[in-house]
């Protein structure tokens, strides 16, 4: 925005509207003496376009001629955008905003109000869309572009400076040269890689890669038909090796076959003669077996005669001779001998017997006197004296009971008495003689009256007694009933009774024990039945023996008698025998002529057999030369030799077929196919690793660029220092240092060129103080002129610079001309003499 | 006794690092193997030896091992060759193809067993696989009264360098020579050992061999004379590696020139270059890359690292001159990605007329 116009009327000095017109393309210098209202006019200018017509401030209030209730009133001109406008505002009374533009000749209202504040407040560098938080403080721009008098130091940066410069750092990087190698850089990138940064799918490396991939393919199959060649080879190899093996070892088989063969033939004709002779042994073993038998038979039967004869002498020595049949008197001894024990153990048996009858006896008697006794004391036994005592005890229990619930009225006369005892027991009339007592019982009441005495009348409880007294009556009928089979009812009697009664049981239980003892689980009866059969076998026996009668049998006589008995026949038998065995003896002499014959033969048959023995030894021994597996080796052998033709068969089929696949191999030329191969893709990996490294190089050159990009737009004070800084280098007339603004874009210090320490703005001359603020301000509105050229106000600013480097300050003013519309008051024209080119605008009366 | 010790032919090389030039260095190898006959029949050799990897793998194309039995059967005199350890005798391997059964001129020997010469006897030590263990010459009888001059022919190194070959078998089987292969470089110790060489590779294959490129004339009077040795050499091409740092204004036309006067068609060039780049360099650097590839017979041009000279015009100030100076600083400490991001910015300007 250049301003061409300022107007101002009822405001501070300014009674009457004065005027100034500033030209856009020089250094407009404005110089009038103090108090003329220069910098009023300065205030003006920042009141048209920061200040709303509404306020009604303090500040706004000051700017009223003093003394003078007037509006203050204010009206510029300017250009901005290529277009050129009025604005014309009042404050207080009559307050107005009005903003109207140049247009075929003649001003057209364009806005009002607050529309017009705002537009007239963005021609002053407010961002769109900040009107409603806009305060009359803001100064937008103008914080920068406009220096007050006295307030050259630049000590706050409103906001919307930074976003300006940072917009236009972006738009200088993007202009001109630089822009045309960024579009070069981004489409050198673009060819490899994505914005994103990832492999473009058909950049120049992926299409080389690909190529490569289908050579390595073709390299890959190539290897494979060398490897299977190699695998093959080895194979053929080794089945040629073991061929040989095979082929080497087949001769041997053979013949150890045939060997194998042989050994079996002749063991199989050993084996038959061996079995011929082992026959004719078995044979003549049978016949040598019967000699040895009749031999041994024969001397046995002579032994045996002799043995027979000189026993049954020795039998028939001790013996003395028996008349008629020894075989009859043998079993009549024997019957004896037999009858005679059985004589001795019946009589035994029955001598026990009775006495075991006569004890038993006896004790029965004990029993049945006992028995007696005790009945005849006709007392309660053992087992029916305890109920009988629990019943008794119950009826005392009862009636004491029936005592305590009746009433007892006893009278006992002084005189004879008429009573009658109307309620109680006994009841009715009765006459009580002087002396005499009456005890009457009754329940509930008792009453007795007694004739022209009067009536007694005693009462108990309520309860009644009957049913008390109807237990009692049921419990002395029972001890009737129990009692009654022992002619006594007394419970004393039968208690006395009780203690004889008790001795008796005992000594009947002792007795009835002892005979159940003798008994045996038996009776008397059958134990007297018992030696009533014993008396008769006795008997028996006696009536075959009678001489027992007298004098009981002798049993060990009768056996001896019995064994001379035996003796007899067993020498009468073994005489038999030995006639037996002679006459068989005569039988064989008859027969085998004799037996020195017969031991003969037997002793030519035996040699015979060894004979046969030993050469039937010698054939096992030659046959047990003979392996013992020999068959199982020659089967082993056999399946071997097939095994090995076969497998020979086998391999020489196979080593056919891969040399077949050898040689289909070995015409495809795998070697050369790898070569070429391998070859290709060498060459395709040379330009990949070139693709690659532009690749790379063109990702990297990208990144760079936008790295450094990103860091310029990040750090504007950075980029604002060094404009500054060589602004103030120029001021300077040589390296003055690094100038260093602060994140506000203010300034903060300085690195003096030949030190390495920053110095504080402070500590530098007033001069140089005020350049530093000059040179920054001056390097921002470079920045915020970019788009279009802006208005620099410098109110009586630069006091303390000396004119060696104000003129230098005044040449790069003139510099700016055409980017910048400079004001300058001062009311020291002479300082800028120096102006080449200068308009010196006059304040003139206004048309307000 | 003469004759012509070679090996390492390397047919069908896989030459990887070569990369595109690869095809070309493959059809050197039949090349090489052309000079070595013309050397043969120039010389009047009485036999060649080539001591093991005539190919570069067991599985060479099959158009290889039939222009290179063709070839052999076309050599001037009997050729007696054994599988190395690239090529080893394996089934399906390169001895096996019917194109040696035409091959009359040329002896593949599978066995070790002893081959008899003109006034001598040939010791052949074949290997089997390619890590085949153990020592290969250990099958060589002692002298024979009727061996006359007795020749080893083996391949691998020897065993003061981790090899298989110990280092003094000549004197050790009275070897009136030993030809060995393996070593791409010729290589024998005269003095130590004069009885045993290695011949190395007729054609380099890689920027860092030394002494390699020959074929070896064998001149023996009788046994027990000493082997008479004669490098001979068959390679064509010129391997060149160069390292340079552009220090100042004009470093990078003069390099450019000179490649430009050295450029030779059978040079293989590997330029490294670093350093400041001054205005036009780049323009420079591109003009050595297309000479090397349209003037020598293969090559690159490796950029180390590169960045602008610091004198060269101030960029637009701001976020452009910022980024200058931070990649500068980066680039100062050794970051190539910087430098070539530095460049790139200087390019750009450059293009957009900044």
């Amino acid at each position: 925005m250049i301003v061409t116009r300022i107007e101002a009327g009822s405001f501070r000095c300014f009674v009457e509207p004065f005027g100034v017109s500033l030209k856009s393309d020089t250094i407009n210098l404005l110089q009038a003496p103090n108090g003329s209202g220069k910098s009023t006019l300065v205030e003006a200018l920042r009141m048209a376009f920061l200040i709303s017509h509404k306020s009604a401030g303090e500040d706004v209030k000051a700017c009223a001629p003093w003394g003078r209730a007037l509006s203050p009133r204010v009206t510029v001109e300017y250009e901005s955008g290529g277009t050129r406008r009025r604005a014309v505002k009042q404050w207080l009374l009559g307050a107005s905003a009005t903003l109207e533009e140049w247009r075929a000749g003649e001003w057209e209202k364009i806005a009002e109000g607050a529309t017009a504040d705002e537009m007239l407040r963005q021609a002053a560098g407010m961002p769109g869309g900040f009107d409603k938080g806009a305060k009359g403080k803001d100064e937008f721009w103008t914080s920068v572009l406009w220096s007050v008098q006295g307030g050259l130091q630049l000590k706050a940066v409103d906001d919307s400076v930074a976003a300006t410069v940072r917009a236009s750092l972006n738009q200088q990087m993007e202009s001109g040269a630089a822009d045309r190698i960024l579009k070069s850089i981004d489409e050198t990138a673009a060819r490899y890689w994505t914005p994103t940064g990832k492999a473009a799918k058909r950049s120049p490396v992926a299409v080389a890669e690909a190529r490569l991939h289908e050579v390595r393919k073709r390299s890959g199959e190539a290897r494979h038909r060398l490897r299977e060649l190699e695998t093959l080879r080895g194979d053929l190899i080794d089945m040629e090796n073991e061929r040989e093996r095979f082929s080497q070892r087949l001769p041997a088989l053979e013949e150890q076959l045939e060997a194998a063969s042989e050994a079996q033939k002749q063991r199989v004709l050993l084996e038959a003669t061996r079995d011929k002779e082992l026959a004719a042994f078995q044979l003549l073993r049978h016949q040598a077996a019967g000699m040895q038998e009749d031999l041994r038979r024969w001397r046995e039967a002579v032994q045996r005669v002799r043995e027979f004869e000189t026993k049954a002498a020795e039998l028939e020595a001790g013996t003395p001779p028996v008349s008629g049949d020894p075989d009859a008197a043998l079993a009549a001894s024997q019957t004896k001998l037999k009858a005679a024990h059985a004589y001795l153990g019946a009589r035994k048996d029955r001598d026990e017997r009775r006495s075991q009858l006569d004890r038993c006896e006896q004790v029965a008697g004990e029993i049945r006197e006992t028995a007696a006794a005790l009945d005849a004391l006709s007392a309660p036994s053992a087992a029916d004296w305890p109920p009988l005592e629990k019943l008794h005890a119950g009826i005392l229990a009862a009636r004491e009971r029936l005592e305590s619930a009746l009433v007892h009225l006893e009278v006992q006369a002084g005189r004879q008495l008429e009573l009658n005892v109307i309620t109680g027991e006994p009841s009715g009339m009765r006459t009580l003689a002087s002396g005499e007592t009456l005890r009457v019982s009754g329940s509930p009441a008792v009453e007795i009256s007694a004739a022209g005495i009067g009536l007694w009348r005693a009462s108990g409880p309520p309860a009644s007694a009957a049913d008390l007294r109807s237990a009692l009556e049921r419990l002395q009928e029972q001890w009737t009933l129990l009692t009654s089979g022992f002619g006594t009812h007394s419970y004393a009697e039968l208690a006395e009774r009780r203690a004889p009664a008790a001795e008796l049981e005992k000594a009947l239980q002792e007795r009835r024990t002892l005979l159940g003892a003798l008994l045996n689980g038996g009776t008397i009866e059958s134990l007297r039945r018992i030696v009533l059969e014993r008396d008769s076998a006795c008997a028996a026996h006696e009536a075959s023996y009678p001489e027992w009668t007298s004098a009981p049998p002798q049993p060990e006589q009768i056996e001896r008698e019995v064994q001379a008995m035996h003796a007899l026949r067993d020498a009468r038998a073994l005489r038999e025998q030995a006639r037996g065995q002679a006459a068989q003896i005569d039988a064989w002499t008859s027969a085998r002529q004799s037996l020195e014959t017969l031991a003969r033969n037997y002793d030519d048959a035996a040699l015979r057999l060894r004979g046969i023995e030993l050469q039937i030894q010698s054939f096992e021994e030659q046959l047990r030369q003979f392996p013992a597996d020999l068959d199982a080796q020659a089967a082993t052998l056999a399946g071997e030799l097939e095994t090995a033709k076969r497998r020979l068969a086998q391999s020489r089929e196979n080593s056919q077929l891969i040399r077949g696949r050898i040689e289909q191999l070995a015409a495809t030329a795998p070697y050369q196919s790898l070569a070429e191969a391998d070859e290709e893709g060498e060459e395709i990996l040379r330009e990949l690793a070139a693709l690659s490294l532009a690749a790379d190089a063109a990702l990297l050159l990208r990144n760079t660029v936008a790295e450094c990009r990103a860091a310029l737009l990040d750090d504007v004070a950075g980029t604002v220092a060094r404009d500054a800084g060589a602004i103030l280098n120029e001021i300077a007339g040589a390296p003055l240092g690094e100038l260093r603004l602060s994140t506000k874009l203010t300034p903060d210090a300085l690195v003096p060129a030949s030190w390495n320490e920053a110095v504080d703005l402070n500590q530098l001359s007033g001069g140089e103080n005020e350049q530093v603020h000059f040179a920054t301000r001056l390097a921002l509105a470079d920045r915020l002129s970019a788009q279009e050229p802006q208005l620099v106000v410098f109110d009586d600013v630069l006091m303390a610079t000396d004119p060696e480097r104000l003129a230098r300050i005044l040449a790069l003013l003139e510099e700016r001309r055409g980017r910048l519309q400079v004001l300058i008051l001062t009311c020291h024209p002479e300082r800028f003499a120096g102006l080449s080119e200068v308009h010196r605008a006059p304040l003139t009366r206004a048309s307000l | 006794m003469r004759f012509l010790h070679t090996s390492d032919w390397h047919i069908g090389l896989k030459a990887a690092h070569a990369g595109a030039a690869g095809a070309r260095l493959r059809a050197e190898r039949f090349e090489a193997a052309r000079r070595v006959a013309s050397i043969a029949r120039e010389e009047a050799v009485e036999f060649v030896l080539i001591a093991g990897d005539v190919f570069d793998a067991s599985a060479p194309a099959p158009s290889d091992i039939r222009e290179t039995a063709a070839l052999l059967n076309a050599f001037p005199a009997p050729v007696y060759l054994i599988p190395g350890n690239h090529d080893p005798d394996v089934p399906g391997g390169p001895w096996e193809h019917p194109a040696w059964g035409d091959c009359s001129n040329a002896r593949c020997l599978l066995k070790p067993e002893p081959i008899r010469l003109n006034g001598g006897t040939l010791y052949p030590c074949p290997l089997r696989s390619r890590w085949q263990g153990g020592d290969p010459l250990a099958w060589i009888p002692v002298r024979d009264a009727g061996d006359g001059i007795r020749i080893g022919l083996a391949h691998g190194g020897l065993d003061t360098f981790g090899g298989p070959i110990d280092a003094g078998a000549a004197a050790r089987l009275d070897l009136d020579y030993l030809a060995l292969g393996d070593w791409h470089s010729a290589s024998a110790d005269l003095d130590k050992q004069p009885r045993q060489a290695y011949s190395g590779t007729p054609e380099p294959d890689a920027f860092d061999q030394r002494d390699s490129g020959f074929v070896l004339i064998v001149e023996i009077a009788a046994s027990g004379a000493p082997p008479v040795i004669r490098k001979q050499r068959a390679a064509r091409l010129d391997w060149r590696q160069r390292t340079i740092t552009l220090r100042q204004q004009g470093d990078a036309r003069r390099l450019r020139e000179d490649v430009e006067a050295q450029a030779s068609a059978e040079a293989l060039l590997d330029l490294r270059i670093s350093g400041e780049l001054y205005s036009g360099d780049e323009r420079e650097l591109d003009a050595i890359t297309q000479l090397i590839e349209e003037r020598y017979f293969a090559g690159r041009l490796r950029r180390g690292t590169l960045w602008p000279a610091g004198t060269e015009a101030a960029l637009p100030p701001g976020a452009l001159s910022l980024a200058e100076q931070a990649l500068r600083a980066q680039a100062e400490g050794g970051d190539a990605v910087a430098a070539e991001a530095l460049l790139l910015l200087r390019r750009l300007a450059l293009e957009t007329g900044a």
